[in-house]
């Protein structure tokens, strides 16, 4: 090869040819856009080509499985909106400290079914507090530890309602990001036990 | 014959185009587990933010088309040094500044910039700029501007993950040395692959077709992130 051709190919294409591979690629990029990207990206199929070759399913699948599996809301099925328990529900207001870059776990045990509700806050920057709400299997059943995270990210309070997934353990991982000690502010009312420390029972 | 061997070459492209297209999820940002990381991550943590960089750049198949059509038709590895540098310069400057100084940009319309830069260089490489209107964009200087828009599609996507303060100094340069060190890793690869393609007989024949390809992926990755933008603009 010699220096003149370097960076660009040795038998450019002719004006005429040029234009027509530029106009095809152009065509042909359309063409898998249209047909295969949009319904396996965006699940919109003007063409059947998505439903027929089952790309559809590509984009339509994260809608069906987010839902954490204790949602299980199979459509048509009664939803249970109503539940008893044998014995009274409990409150616990928890203050808990952490170090500058400092982290727990905060746990409470429930068993399948059962319910809490909860409200947590603490006065650190909302960029630098870091939490990760989780209900872990306890306890584990099978080699593989089954964990479902409900609520994961950086934010400084929370306000909601769990019904555990299943018996185990469940609560937060909290991270204190920011270079001053705070203190997490957090109370729960419902059907659970606490652990002592907040750790998993040995 | 050769025409033959050309059509099934390209074939085969056609289909690991496809197959990369299958997976976009995986290869374009930074997902999943990796993700949880960075957000929980406080302090500096230089392994696995060089390892995230080098990922990055490895599994993003918008990076690697670029580079391939930049070093396309490089017969000198003065040349490839020359060019490759021009690209690091551009998006490590994005990058590190993007990041520090809180830039931030539609990503959609980041990525759709990434996506001509692959159909830029490819119309490049068939020499389609002198062909059709008689001048040539200097590309040194294109693939450092394009380079900037690569880096700031980095940045942007980094900040998405709420990157902790502690610590982000060192956790950006080792993410932006991982970079480099992944865009070296890839850049070998096919530096090799494309040696030894060039000593094949049809490589003049093919390598038209290949770039027309390229071509062609530039302007499906450039409609996919326009559609991506309308769709979520309006939602």
């Amino acid at each position: 090869m010699t220096a003149a051709s370097e960076g660009h190919a040795a038998n450019p294409p002719s004006k005429g040819r040029l234009a027509l591979l530029t106009a095809g690629g152009l065509v042909v990029a359309s063409l898998i856009t249209v047909c295969a990207v949009l319904p396996a990206e965006f699940h919109m199929d003007p063409t059947g080509f998505g439903k027929a070759t089952g790309l559809m399913g590509l984009s339509a699948a994260p809608e069906t499985t987010s839902a954490p599996a204790s949602a299980a809301a199979k459509p048509g099925a009664p939803q249970i909106l109503a539940r008893e328990y044998p014995a009274p529900f409990r409150t616990d207001t928890i203050d808990i400290p952490l170090k500058a870059e400092g982290e727990i776990e905060y746990k409470v045990k429930m068993k399948a079914g059962q319910t809490l509700i909860y409200s947590w806050s603490v006065a650190a920057p909302p960029e630098e507090f870091y939490s990760d709400f989780h209900s872990q299997e306890w306890p584990q059943k099978g080699p593989k530890e089954v964990v479902v995270s409900h609520k994961v990210g950086v934010g400084v309070g929370g306000n909601g309602a769990m019904t555990a997934p299943f018996d185990g353990i469940h609560g937060w991982y909290l991270q204190n990001q920011s270079e001053k000690p705070v203190t997490v502010h957090l109370k729960i009312s419902g059907f659970y036990d606490l652990l002592p420390g907040g750790q998993p029972p040995a | 014959m050769h025409r033959f061997r050309a059509l099934v070459a390209a074939l085969g492209m056609v289909t690991l185009a496809w197959a990369m297209l299958a997976a976009p999820a995986l290869a374009h940002g930074i997902g999943g587990k990796d993700a949880a990381f960075v957000a929980s991550s406080a302090g500096a943590h230089i392994g696995p933010f060089l390892y995230l960089g080098a990922k990055h750049m490895v599994t993003g198949y918008d990076h690697l088309l670029f580079i391939l059509g930049v070093i396309f038709f490089l017969y000198r590895l003065k040349h490839v040094a020359l060019y490759v540098t021009m690209f690091s310069l551009g998006h490590s400057i994005t990058l590190l500044a993007g990041v520090l100084l809180g830039w931030k940009a539609n990503p959609y319309i980041i990525d759709a910039i990434i996506g001509l830069s692959v159909a830029y260089k490819a119309f490049d490489n068939l020499d389609g700029f002198r062909t059709l209107f008689g001048w040539t964009p200097d590309t040194r200087l294109m693939v450092l501007v394009f380079g900037l828009f690569h880096g700031f599609g980095l940045a942007t996507k980094l900040q998405e993950l709420h990157l902790s303060r502690r610590g982000l100094a060192v956790n950006l340069v080792s993410f932006n040395v991982g970079v480099e060190l992944g865009q070296l890793i890839a850049l070998s690869l096919m530096l090799g692959l494309i040696l030894l393609w060039r000593r094949s007989r049809g490589f003049a024949q093919q390598a038209v077709i290949a770039n027309v390809l390229i071509l062609t992926a530039g302007f499906v990755l450039m409609q996919e992130q326009l559609i991506g933008y309308f769709l979520h603009r309006s939602a």
